[in-house]
């Protein structure tokens, strides 16, 4: 399938309503990459893409490089330009493909990586119209490395995004703290990080990326995918279960093993949340069974609200 | 009963089964079995023990392995082979006597019926051939041949009229011995073991090795029997008429005496002769005589009436006459009763006589040499020695009356061979003492009523002495008074006399005239064809290539319509013709040309005729040898050959097995096909 033809595989999957609404939002990097925010730090590049927003009075201690002389010989008015700099934000698409992605089950509208795929071009495409550069990085099914894409704003980053995005593939065992460390290794510069993973894996496995990942000034913001089957165990026959990952096969009776397992998933779900809650990075929980924009606007709005 | 295959190695294909095998395994499914992506929540759980590996669909799989293996198995030609894989141990040849002889008393029928039981009883262990003996030996049947095929051939004879020798039956039979299987060899005689068919072997070599000879019982040694054989038949000019004079031998053996024989002539009766046979004698000679038209074909029949004995078919022979074609004879004779017998008057429709009486007149004949036969007196010799010696290297025939024994003649006659001794006594002297009868010339004197050759006085001859020639009747003081001379390209007759009143009183008698015609008949120069056969031999037809003729047929002329029995085409002008196996007159005719070309007399053979039997041959003892005991080979112990694909295909077990294979293939189409629209 050529490029073009999977960008509007993905891009037929967007609802007109849905992308009005997320055009009216932006998402803000909440901690600076490079310069400042609405003014409220200084950018150390110089003449990088600054924009002039408003005059206001002369104020005794503003700094007179930014009083406008031409306006004072004109009007004869001390008055000093306000800019809005927005400096351009790097950021990252980074999907979990370990087998456990593929999961599609009875309720989901797709398997967990395609809501991941739906999230990840929608949040593709806003970024890119805020001319904030974006790339990805995923674990490459064949290789030892990864699949890198480097950020840029081009309009043709769009259609690269999404032509790598339809050809992820899950497969394997768990991978996220590879592919962690891999983000790590890989960006450099501050970015803000959008995961996109079920994060069925072990919690300690995870943790230390994680922690990396937040030392080294990333912002990450985690999408976590699930679907019903795996949040509220609706088996009722007994079944041979099989392990995406690791075929490991297992003699299950639902009927009575749902409780505890509804514990125990509750459990690992309340020490993900802690753990992101420390790490101040916001986690998304989306199911396959849910209207993918509605959680993301959801996310989006609140995210707004909170900056 | 277990199955063998015909082709084992087939069952390789067998192998194939695998890919239906592999192909349900992959699309096998766990039943059952749900895929989940978070497992780390149900590690309490027992393991579940990994489930055989079972095939998708096992129906289906059985169905599709079902078929393979049914159509492997029919390509593999399943057969039951026999209880146990047979060794060849004997080896058997029988010689079924199909020869005239063996008809009697019904023993080639009941010969043909024994071998028939042992091939349907013998067992596997023994290979049978059969030899059958007509006028030669054929191998009727084959080691190794089906026992059905061979008991079809066996039936399907006849009974034949022919003669065949023992030896040469005896020596195919060992022929096919030395190519058989079994330690032990037998030749198995079925015939009647007739003492003449055994005759005249003694001096063969052995030849027969290790062979066990087993001959048939032998119950009377001889049978009663009575045969004509022989016949003669030839044309007497009698003055104006034509007569023929017809005669046979009867035979007798251990039967009456008295015979009722009739004679027919182209469908007519002709003559019926109440014979007896004296009881010292075991033959006689019966003839008849009746007037002919010339120009016309004589067919006929002597057959005995009303005497049942052992074997009726030889109680009846053929016998065919030419019509007589004019011959050109030319005369160098003064005698007035040579002139006379030969005038046209005489000789009308035979001879066509030219006197020669002038130089001139041989010297015209000498170059134009239009004539078939010289009849010359010595004392023409002065003149006319060149022209004899000139017809005799010629080809033609010549009749010498040498009448005078002067120097000069003496001379001409040596030069012809001819050594003249000083004359013997003058007067009334009886004729002949000694005469050869079997001579064509002579024949007609073994008839009664042809004339006696006692009439005939010869009052004076010539003391002659030839060179390679045969003396044909002799005086009754030993003198030889005719001769033939095989020394030249034609035939000469010598008479030592002449045919005048002074030397004989023969042209006084009836015979004169016939004798004569029969001297140049036998001195005409003619191509000798053999028209008297016996069944199953050859004849080859000499053809003239001036005739123009591509094919020679042989009409059996005794059948009402006349039928063709064989046909032969022209090769290097002659025609090479099978007589049939059942005696007759069979006319020889060209293309399709309604004339009759020549008569072939086909009789039944005459030594089939004595019946009598030898039960214990001596000279078979002579045929056999043994060697020193040797250990038997080990082609002793080799098997049967392996079935035939043709006994195999007739089991019909692959057809059986195809045919399952087909509708399990069927099945299985119809199964695929509903799943799929269900």
């Amino acid at each position: 399938m050529s490029t073009a033809a999977q960008s509007k595989n993905l891009i037929d999957q967007f609802d007109p309503r849905v992308m009005s609404l997320l055009s009216s939002l932006d998402l803000k990097a909440r901690y600076l990459v490079e310069g400042f925010l609405n003014g409220l730090h200084q950018s150390p590049f110089h003449g990088l893409s600054v924009e002039f927003s408003e005059y206001r009075d002369y104020q005794p201690g503003d700094d007179l490089r930014h009083l406008d002389w031409h306006l004072y010989a004109r009007c004869d008015r001390l008055c000093v330009k306000k800019y809005t700099q927005e400096t351009n934000v790097r950021m990252y698409v980074v999907v979990d493909t370990s087998a456990s992605m593929s999961y599609h089950g009875a309720d989901g509208w797709g398997s967990k990586l395609d809501v991941a795929r739906t999230l990840a071009a929608a949040l593709t495409h806003l970024m890119l119209r805020q001319n904030d550069a974006v790339g990805m990085l995923s674990m490459d099914q064949g290789a030892d490395g990864a699949q890198f894409i480097r950020p840029s704003q081009k309009p043709s980053q769009f259609g690269l995004l999404l032509h790598h995005l339809q050809r992820l593939t899950p497969a394997g065992g768990p991978r996220l703290a590879d592919l962690l460390d891999q983000v790590s290794r890989l960006i450099h510069r501050r970015s803000v990080v959008l995961l996109f993973s079920d994060l069925l894996e072990p919690a300690a496995s995870i943790t230390a990326p994680l922690q990396q990942l937040r030392f080294h000034g990333h912002e990450c913001l985690v999408f976590q995918v699930l679907d019903r089957d795996e949040t509220e165990f609706p088996f009722s026959q007994g079944s041979v279960f099989r392990d995406l990952e690791s075929g490991t096969r297992r003699t299950v009776d639902p009927t009575a093993i749902r409780q505890r397992y509804l514990e125990r998933f509750a459990a690992f779900m309340d020490e993900h949340h802690e753990r992101f809650r420390s790490l101040e990075m916001p986690h998304c929980v989306v199911q396959t069974n849910q209207d993918p924009w509605a959680a993301l606007s959801m996310f989006l709005v609140e995210r707004r609200r909170m900056l | 009963m277990s199955l063998s295959f015909l082709y084992p190695l087939m069952w390789l294909a067998a192998t194939t089964a695998i890919v239906p095998i592999v192909l349900h395994l992959r699309r096998r499914r766990d039943s059952r079995v749900v895929h989940f992506s978070a497992m780390q929540f149900l590690e309490d759980q027992p393991l579940a023990r990994r489930p055989f590996i079972s095939p998708r669909d096992w129906p289906l799989l059985l169905l599709r392995l079902l078929a393979l293996l049914l159509l492997v198995a029919a390509f593999a030609l399943p057969y039951f082979p026999r209880m146990r894989q047979p060794v060849i141990t004997d080896s058997r040849v029988y010689v079924l006597d199909n020869t005239l002889s063996h008809r009697v008393d019904g023993g080639f029928d009941g010969a043909r019926e024994t071998i028939v039981n042992a091939l349907s009883r013998t067992d596997v262990e023994t290979q049978i051939a059969v030899v059958e003996l007509t006028h030669k030996a054929d191998a009727l049947v084959s080691f190794g041949e089906g026992r059905d095929a061979a008991m079809m051939k066996l039936q399907a004879l006849e009974p034949s009229y022919q003669r065949g020798s023992y030896l040469s039956a005896f020596r195919l039979a060992n022929s096919l011995l030395q190519q058989s299987l079994g330690a032990r060899r037998h030749i198995v005689l079925l015939g009647d073991s007739q003492t003449n068919q055994w005759d005249g072997e003694l001096g063969t070599p052995p030849f027969l090795v290790d062979t066990e000879v087993l001959l048939p019982e032998v119950g009377s040694p001889t049978r009663p029997n009575a045969a004509l054989m022989d016949p003669t038949i030839q044309s007497v000019p009698r003055g104006n008429r034509t007569i023929v004079q017809c005669s046979t031998r009867l035979f007798r053996q251990g039967i009456d005496t008295d015979f009722e024989v009739v004679f027919r002539s182209n469908r007519n009766e002709t003559a019926r002769r109440q014979v007896t046979i004296p009881r010292d004698a075991d033959a006689i000679t019966i003839s008849a005589e009746w007037e002919i038209q010339p120009t016309e074909w004589v067919l006929g029949e002597i057959q005995i009436e009303g005497n049942p004995d052992s074997m009726p078919e030889d109680d009846r022979v053929v016998f065919s006459l030419a019509p007589a074609r004019e011959g050109r004879l030319a005369l160098l004779a003064g005698s007035a009763f040579l002139r006379t017998a030969l005038s046209p008057e005489v000789m009308r429709g035979r001879w066509n006589v030219s006197v020669l009486d002038s130089p001139d007149d041989v010297s015209a004949a000498g170059k134009t040499t239009d004539f078939n036969v010289l009849c010359v007196e010595s004392n023409r010799l002065t003149a006319a020695r060149d022209f004899v010696i000139q017809a005799l290297d010629a080809g033609h025939g010549v009749l010498l009356f040498v009448d005078r024994d002067t120097a000069v003649a003496e001379g001409y006659l040596r030069e012809l061979g001819i050594e003249l001794n000083p004359p013997g006594p003058r007067g009334k002297l009886p004729g002949f003492r000694y005469v050869s009868m079997e001579h064509p010339i002579f024949r007609p004197f073994r008839s009664p009523d042809f004339g006696s050759l006692d009439d005939i006085e010869i009052h004076h001859h010539r003391n002659l002495q030839l060179t390679d020639a045969s003396p044909l009747a002799f005086s009754h003081t030993g003198q030889p008074l005719i001769w033939e001379s095989n020394r030249w390209k034609g035939r000469l007759l010598v008479f030592a006399f002449t045919m005048d009143r002074d030397d004989t009183s023969w042209p006084m008698l009836p015979t004169f005239v016939p004798f004569l015609d029969k001297c140049f008949q036998h001195l005409r120069r003619q191509v000798s064809i053999r028209t008297h056969f016996e069944p199953g031999e050859t004849c080859i037809w000499p053809v003239d290539s001036e005739e123009k003729v591509n094919q020679v047929s042989l009409v059996a002329e005794d059948a009402i319509p006349p039928t063709v029995v064989a046909r032969a085409e022209v090769e290097q002008n002659q025609a090479r013709l099978s007589i049939p196996g059942r005696p007759g007159l069979y006319a020889i005719r060209y293309d399709d040309r309604p004339d009759i070309a020549g008569v072939l007399d086909v009789n039944p053979p005459a030594q089939e005729s004595y019946l009598s039997y030898t039960a214990s041959p001596e000279v078979v003892a002579t045929w056999q040898c043994v060697q020193t005991a040797v250990e038997p080979s080990s082609k002793s112990e080799r098997p049967v050959a392996a079935h035939s694909v043709r006994e195999v295909l007739r089991q019909r077990l692959w057809w059986w097995l195809l045919l399952a294979g087909l509708t399990a293939l069927m099945l299985e189409t119809l199964w695929v096909s509903l799943r799929t629209v269900g």
